[in-house]
């Protein structure tokens, strides 16, 4: 069984090694794959690197961030295909779960998948689905902060800690507050904010950028679009070690260059820096605890590496945050400890984790406004949000009309106290003998599991009809036979072979140099690129190999030129 | 079973004793395994842990009802008090000898004296660098500065839109209304959303570098608009009036208050005043929206519309494809009798927006025949025309009546009929006769 982290920008993969988790490089030897998938020519897949090097020269034909969109009806076309966000997803699981094969030397078929702990049924599910298209079973979604906790907790010496986890990933914000005592892993409480990330941070500065030049984002072509992304995210890393950094596009043969310095994009970011403070206000108020009861502030996710970040949470607790762990890749080993706990490890002194659910789960009631008039659209929770689960609770509903025939159930998550605020999940409904309003009744139970994900059960109190539905969003639109006739068509995708893979990210990066250079180093690429094709073609290990270091080493060098230009 | 007998100890006020027990009873009931029963002792060890608070407390009563337990924990009254005793515990624990005052009373103190100087006060600079400092940030006093902030907003709160603006990006109120409502009168959350999305904004830019408000009480000069404002909405005119009155005497240089005299003697029928009333907005602010618009629908009421149409034009350099402002300027033309121009501003407008209703109206009515000139008929035109109007008539009568002449017809040939249905037939005719005459009347207009 293997721990995945599945980030919006990257994910990686751990198992657990009799008395350790580590974590398992891929193919080019890295720890981190970019969840970036992309079509060649030919119509077959490539992922990580080699997808990221083709953000830049084939956007078109390349995804990214789309997490986002997990559990959502967005369709991803590239090329001849069109994909939804799960079947990116699991083009991602499925090349993690063959490094994994390839390190361990067996078949791996069951996982332990991290999402963020803000994820809602219809993400989770999205996830769920993912691993599945990909050959996985999950055995258990465990919440992002949560896993990270567990890594932490691993290494306490302190009997009882409380402690928050700060998740500032790729595109979500999670905020969790956990307590350690007696073996006991317990979330008291989550808060988040599903559009708010890294690549938030990253946007401001494509947005100041087309802005300081008067240019309009929809205008460029999406080359440039891409290679603006990219100057903007190197911007914000540069940011983090200089104390100023420099933007530079050529759009149409004219160059444009910003000049940026850590004051100014501080308040650029002042807005989204002060939209972390709700969340993380909202959860020490539902675990009933102030900062300083913490006994530490632990940041995890790959956006929290940025000074600016460090610096506020600092302004915000007044201590500096816990930095002795990895933030890219404490997720991956938590889960990957999850794995040993769930088989129960000898190793492994045992943790119970209890978690809790992050959403207020409720039903929509009509309202008696006092002088008998009726008002509708009533938000009725069921589960309060921060509950720990697994947990099941009824709530008794009554028919308001004379004779009715029906009642609706419908689910939502949320917080407001009108429906129309909250997400619909899902909705069924019950048939009920006639008889004079308030006389009928049904009882409605919500049933909340260990993975996050809902079960709804309606009962006519007086017949005793049942009905019960596990809450479902996209998938109602496709039946069995389509799922599997979608399912025969994804393995019918080729997908890139696992040991070309160094070559092909080496032409993939060469294609990239190739498009941002001009003039003289433009073809002394293209003949670099075409030598080491021509090396390709003779089969010969030697030769290739050899072939293979000078290309990398000449490559190199190009983009270093290209740094200093 | 009482949660003591779940968790299968005796009542206590520790709370290691407690989580002791919960832990070992967790792993027969591991939330894995056994769902229902986790939830159960779940439930037992979080109520445990409340009760344990109070047992603590008051160590004479040994066990307490758990619903006055619950009663107890949701009483905010009692935490905002416990909020103020840390402040005045603090500057006794400290050993130095100076006074240290607790960091959100000092912010308070310093909004407090922001808010004092009303130059500054109207700058959403001097906000911004404000919330900036280190407490704001600190979550640990996040929720007693806000409440001591919206306390002291909710006597002191005659602010621009800009600085609600810059508090609620730092506070995110009209993020999360439940939450505010949850700790704050209903009356004054309504009043912060609102100045926040600004539809009932007043504008403070004409006290900006003005002499003149150095000699005015300007809190009582914003009392007094304000209550104007609210006193105009619910048509309260009389009050409305006194306000207004007292603020202008004591400054007249204020665009929203001149705006609001204007609605005042409009609402009462005074349009000379009214008229004067936007002259002077307009003076004081020439790019006012509100003003050119008020005057502009004013002007063309009293059939000015050559003056209505100077104040559209200012409109549409600001919003050239304004709906209402297109619809009254093609009205206007309409007015002048210039059928073209009502025409194509009544196009523009429509291509704008399909559903304003005045537009439509106004558009057609400009189609209509009185406005054209005809240019006279030739004779032989003029015979023909009639001759055609003569066929068109006819062709009418003969579809409403063609029934009962062949039904007579064919009656009056094979039977002889009695002469009450000549009678009748000569009746039907004319009575259709004279539906015809009435359909070309309306038609005709």
């Amino acid at each position: 069984m293997i721990g995945i982290d599945l980030g919006t920008t990257n994910s990686l993969v751990a198992y657990w090694d009799k008395d350790q988790a580590v974590i398992i490089s891929n193919v080019l030897g890295e720890h981190l794959t970019p969840s970036i998938v992309s079509v060649d020519e030919n119509g077959s897949i490539l992922v990580g690197r080699i997808a990221q090097e083709r953000l830049i020269t084939h956007p078109h034909l390349t995804a990214s961030t789309f997490k986002r969109f997990m559990g959502t009806e967005k369709k991803y076309t590239l090329g001849a295909h069109t994909f939804t966000p799960e079947e990116l997803s699991s083009f991602i699981l499925k090349a993690l779960k063959e490094d994994a094969e390839a390190h361990l030397g067996v078949e791996v078929t069951e996982a332990v998948i991290s999402v963020p702990a803000y994820f809602n049924d219809s993400q989770r599910k999205a996830t769920k689905r993912a691993a599945e298209i990909a050959g996985l079973k999950v055995e258990r979604l465990i919440s992002e902060p949560t896993a990270a906790a567990i890594a932490y907790g691993l290494h306490q010496e302190k009997p009882e800690t409380k402690f928050l986890v700060f998740d500032l990933g790729g595109g979500t914000f999670d905020v969790s507050v956990l307590e350690l005592f007696e073996g006991i892993m317990d979330v008291k409480s989550i808060a988040g904010d599903n559009f708010l990330g890294g690549e938030d941070f990253t946007e401001i500065l494509i947005a100041h950028f087309l802005e300081k030049h008067k240019l309009e984002l929809a205008s460029l072509d999406t080359k440039t679009q891409s290679a603006l992304y990219k100057q903007a995210e190197t911007c914000k890393l540069a940011l983090g070690q200089e104390t100023s950094a420099t933007m530079s596009l050529t759009i149409r043969d004219q160059a444009y260059e910003l000049r940026l310095d850590r004051t100014e994009y501080e308040k650029l970011a002042h807005p989204l820096l002060l939209r972390l403070r709700k969340p993380i206000e909202r959860a020490l108020r539902d675990a009933s605890l102030s900062p300083s009861d913490l006994d530490a502030v632990i940041l995890i996710g790959g956006a929290t590496r940025l000074p600016l970040i460090k610096h506020v949470i600092g302004r915000m607790f007044g201590r500096m945050p816990y930095t002795n762990i990895n933030p890219d890749e404490t997720v991956a080993l938590g889960a990957a400890i999850q794995t040993a706990l769930k088989q129960r490890n000898q190793a492994l002194e045992e943790i119970i984790l209890t978690d809790v659910c992050p959403y207020t789960l409720g039903t929509s009631v009509v309202q008696e406004l006092g002088n008998g008039q009726l008002s509708s659209g009533h938000f009725f929770p069921i589960i309060e949000r921060n509950t720990p689960i697994p947990v099941s609770r009824v709530e008794r509903l009554y028919t308001v009309h004379d004779n009715q025939k029906r009642l609706n159930v419908a689910v939502y998550q949320g917080e407001s106290r009108l429906v129309e605020h909250n997400i619909k999940l899902g909705e069924l409904q019950i048939k009920i003998p006639p008889a004079p309003a308030g006389e009928q009744s049904i009882d409605v139970r919500y049933t909340y599991d260990i993975n996050g994900i809902l079960e709804v059960e309606v009962v006519s109190v007086s017949t005793g009809e049942k009905k019960r539905v596990v809450i479902e969003q996209n998938e109602g639109s496709m039946t069995k036979e389509q799922i599997e006739a979608r399912l025969q068509e994804l393995q019918d995708i080729k997908i890139h072979p696992r040991d070309r893979t160094e070559n092909r990210l080496l032409i993939a990066k060469g294609e990239r140099l190739y498009e941002e250079a001009l003039g003289e180093r433009r073809e002394a690429i293209a003949i670099a690129i075409q030598q080491f094709e021509k090396a390709l073609l003779t089969q010969n290990d030697k030769e290739i190999k050899k072939a293979t270091e000078i290309f990398k080493e000449r490559l190199e060098q190009m983009e270093r030129w290209m740094d200093f230009s | 079973m009482s949660v003591w007998d779940i968790l299968e100890i005796n009542p206590t006020g520790e709370e290691s004793a407690i989580k002791k027990a919960y832990a070992k009873k967790l792993k027969q009931h591991h939330p894995e395994d056994d769902p229902e029963g986790y939830q159960r002792l779940r439930e037992a060890y979080d109520s445990a842990l409340k009760q344990a608070k109070h047992i603590a407390a008051t160590p004479a009563l040994t066990v307490m009802d758990e619903e006055e337990a619950e009663g107890a924990e949701g009483d905010e009254a009692w935490m905002w008090q416990d909020e103020d005793e840390e402040w005045e515990e603090e500057p006794d624990e400290t050993v130095l000898p100076e006074i240290q005052v607790h960091p959100v009373r000092r912010f308070l103190e310093q909004v407090e004296e922001l808010y004092e100087d009303f130059p500054s006060r109207i700058e959403p600079d001097s906000w911004k660098a404000l919330l900036d400092s280190d407490v704001v940030w600190d979550v640990e006093h996040s929720q007693s500065l806000q409440d001591g902030l919206i306390s002291f907003l909710e006597d002191s709160h005659y602010l621009p839109r800009s600085v609600w603006e810059v508090l609620d990006q730092v506070f995110r109120f009209s993020a999360d209304k439940e939450a505010l409502l949850e700790r704050y009168p209903e009356y004054f959350v309504e009043y912060i959303l609102r100045q926040i999305n600004g539809s009932m904004e007043l504008r403070y830019d004409c006290f900006r570098g003005s002499a003149a408000i150095d000699d005015v009480d300007i809190e009582e000069y914003l009392y007094l608009r304000e209550e104007a404002q609210e006193m105009l909405g619910d048509g309260e005119l009389e009050e409305a009036k006194d306000l207004l009155d007292t603020a202008h005497e004591m400054f007249a240089d204020d665009p929203d208050l001149e705006l609001m005299r204007s609605k005042y003697f409009l609402a009462v029928g005074e349009t000379d005043q009214a008229l004067a009333s936007l002259q002077r907005v307009i003076e004081l602010r020439p790019d006012d929206w509100d003003g050119h618009w008020h005057r502009a629908q004013l002007l063309h009421d009293l059939q000015r519309y050559e003056e209505a149409l100077a104040d559209l034009e200012v409109l549409l350099q600001q919003e050239p494809q304004n709906s209402h402002v297109l619809s009254l300027a093609g009205r206007c033309h309409l007015g002048l009798g210039q059928i073209e121009e009502t025409r194509e501003k009544m196009k523009l407008s429509y291509e704008q927006d399909n559903t304003h209703i005045n537009t439509f109206v106004y558009w057609y009515m400009a189609g209509n025949k009185h406005f054209y000139e005809q240019p006279p008929l030739k004779r032989a035109d003029r015979r023909k025309a009639r001759l055609h109007t003569f066929y068109y008539w006819a062709v009418v009568f003969l579809r409403m009546t063609w029934l009962p002449i062949i039904l007579y017809t064919l009656l009056e040939v094979f039977f002889d009929l009695p002469a009450i249905c000549n009678r009748l037939f000569i009746l039907i005719l004319l009575w259709n006769l004279w539906r015809m005459i009435r359909a070309e009347r309306v038609t005709s207009t």
